[in-house]
């Protein structure tokens, strides 16, 4: 039945019906983004002001998971079908499934990206610690074993001619850079040996307690003794 | 009608209306402004290998690099900075879009097609909410069910690239030990040991040098020159060769295998 | 036969076209990035497949009566992408030659019409399945 128009009186009433719920949902739906913002913003600043962003994120995380659960279950509700609103409801946490192994999976990574770096400075910085120490020690060695005739200078006495200026305890290595924060500690000179104590004060030692020589906790330390024979060092730490 | 698995009673299909006018122009203006937006930024922001900036990351990517960006200040000596307001704003923004904004307006759109009976056909897309809703929530959710596998295949493949370099590190300073074991009986005098003096001819690896938790250790000596061959004992086919110079330092470096 | 051509569905396929591709790729383009194959034609590949699924459900949900339109629509947004952002999709092609904008426009233009006539269809035959369960 129609009254001239083109659309018939049921239909007409109907959209009319409609468009008063469209604008309802409207308002509801300002209030959902509203509250699940207010939310979301609490819980992420709930942790304050942290070194990291995982904590934040995780409380923020979580109540940004509880809304969309009672959002799913509020669009959800009938007369959506059953069928349609479990099918919903599966896909929204499986998803949300997917994300959780995601983000644990994403922190897993990265935690392990900065270990890895920590590790790779610890070993480079073995490497730089032997190759600083023998830097100094080649040419007193090579120079105490050049000596020829009767008269000759005990280990000792080579090493500091070579390095006059050097005081036992001091740091007696140039730095090659700003950056290049090595330490190699003249700790003994005596005429049989040369001891030298290295610190790298930013590489990682293998005991985070362990007192380095100079007061520091944890860091690379290796203490290295130039005999007439040779070199051998141990590492402390 | 099924209540359990029909949504709606099915009313007359009589095909579909054309999208309302107001609803083209609004349509219409948002596209061209999200065109507009994508393209500057493209432009601004592009670098010169080409790469298609980022503009957006999940907020767990956010934090990982947050947690490396720490871990590159240790590295350096540096001390941990707190973290800037922009990452904790960025955080934040990409948390609220992929879990409140976009969800909200996807799920609401969908009810709300549902629920519009009759009208089902004779608007489509039903508004723009909807459709911002479903850009945002349907890529999100497609990309984060593939990222799963993905990303653990990547970091498997991290590991292992890792650990080879581990291997190679540990190896050159056990080349560095050897090199300088070298400069050592090229320096003492032939009566310390009755060999050495000069040069390197009659120089042997002590045991302790030529195996080690990381490798096995050859050395081929020819007149002055001294030549070390490694091998990792983790990786098969791995080797490092160097060449030993009067001072003991390291030349004429070879990487082949795994370690190239 | 008429041929009736909406400039209302025109705008709204272009506008489908951007929003589903454009906007998510840009999104979501650090996720994207790691599914991408390695070759640029696969690429093209991956972005017509997804052109096409969205020319099916334009087709299905504008009851079949945007298949032109889409198909124009389609046209409009590769020129925009190759234009604009020097690419289909994330394939790079810097600046195309009229030859190869040409095929790639025909290549659009065959493979949405075909996606919007088939998801037309798909929407008719579900029409018609619900007014035989009605008329039961």
């Amino acid at each position: 039945m129609t009254n001239g128009n083109t659309e018939p009186f049921g239909v007409g009433m109907k959209h009319e019906t409609i468009t008063i719920e469209m604008k309802k949902e409207t308002a509801v739906m300002m209030i959902w983004l509203a509250a699940g913002m207010l939310l979301v913003l609490s819980a992420f600043f709930l942790f304050g002001e942290s070194n990291s962003l995982w904590e934040p994120l995780m409380g923020a995380g979580i109540a940004g998971g509880v809304y969309l659960t009672t959002l799913v279950v509020y669009c959800t509700r009938p007369p959506i079908s059953f069928r349609r609103r479990w099918i919903t409801i599966g896909m929204t946490a499986l998803t949300a499934a997917a994300a959780v192994v995601g983000w644990a999976g994403q922190k897993e990574r990265s935690q392990w990206q900065r270990e890895t770096l920590l590790s790779i400075r610890t070993v480079i910085g073995g490497g730089i610690a032997f190759h600083a120490t023998t830097d100094i020690l080649r040419k007193p060695f090579e120079e105490f074993h050049a000596q020829q005739g009767r008269v000759r200078k005990s280990l000792g006495e080579t090493f500091l001619a070579r390095y006059s200026k050097s005081k036992v305890g001091a740091n007696i290595y140039t730095s090659e850079s700003q950056g290049d924060s090595l330490q190699v500690i003249l700790e003994r000179v005596d005429d049989q040996k040369v001891v030298l104590v290295v610190l790298d004060p930013i590489a990682r030692g293998r005991d985070p307690m362990f007192r380095n020589i100079d007061g520091r906790l944890g860091k690379l330390q290796q203490r290295f003794f130039l005999r007439e024979k040779g070199l051998t060092y141990e590492s402390e730490n | 009608m099924n209540p359990k698995t029909d949504d709606v009673q099915p009313e007359a299909m009589e095909g579909s209306h054309e999208p309302g006018g107001g609803f083209t122009i609004l349509f219409l203006l948002s596209t061209v402004i999200a065109v507009i937006t994508i393209a500057a930024w493209y432009h601004a922001a592009e670098d010169p290998m080409g790469h298609i900036p980022r503009f957006f990351v999940t907020p767990w990517m956010i934090a990982a690099g947050q947690e490396i960006l720490h871990g590159l200040q240790e590295f350096s000596g540096r001390p941990l900075e707190p973290v800037q307001p922009l990452p904790r704003f960025l955080t934040l923004t990409s948390l609220f879009l992929i879990t409140v904004f976009g969800p909200t307006l996807y799920f609401f759109g969908i009810r709300e097609r549902i629920l519009s009976r009759s009208a089902i056909r004779l608007r489509w897309p039903a508004s723009i909410t909807s459709i911002v809703g479903a850009v945002i929530t349907l890529p999100t959710m497609i990309t984060l069910l593939l990222a799963v596998p993905l990303q653990h295949a990547a970091f498997v493949g991290l590991k292992e690239a890792q650990a080879i370099q581990y291997d190679r590190d540990f190896i050159i300073n056990d080349l560095n030990l050897i090199a300088w074991d070298i400069f050592e009986y090229r320096v003492r005098p032939k009566s310390m040991e009755g060999e050495g003096g000069g040069p390197a001819a009659g120089y042997m690896l002590p045991p302790h040098l030529a195996s080690t938790e990381y490798g096995r250790y050859a050395i081929k000596v020819v007149g002055d020159q001294v030549e070390i061959r490694s091998e990792s004992r983790r990786y098969s086919g791995a080797t490092i060769t160097a060449s030993v110079g009067e001072k003991g330092t390291l030349t004429n470096w070879k990487f082949e295998g795994e370690f190239r | 036969m008429t041929i009736r051509f909406s400039i209302r569905w025109l705008i709204v396929a272009y506008g489908l076209f951007v929003w589903f591709q454009l906007v998510p790729t840009f999104l979501l383009n650090n996720f994207i990035v790691m599914i991408l194959p390695a070759k640029v034609s696969q690429i093209v590949v991956l972005g017509l497949t997804w052109m096409f699924v969205i020319a099916l459900v334009v087709g299905h949900r504008s009851s079949a009566k945007a298949v032109w339109e889409t198909t124009a629509g389609s046209i409009l947004y590769t020129l925009t992408m190759l234009m604009v952002f020097e690419r289909f999709w994330l394939a790079p092609t810097g600046k195309a030659l009229a030859t190869q904008i040409v095929g790639l426009i025909l290549l659009v233009g065959a493979l949405v019409f075909a996606g919007s006539w088939f998801g037309g269809k798909m929407f008719l035959l579900s029409i018609r399945k619900q007014e035989k369960a009605l008329s039961q």
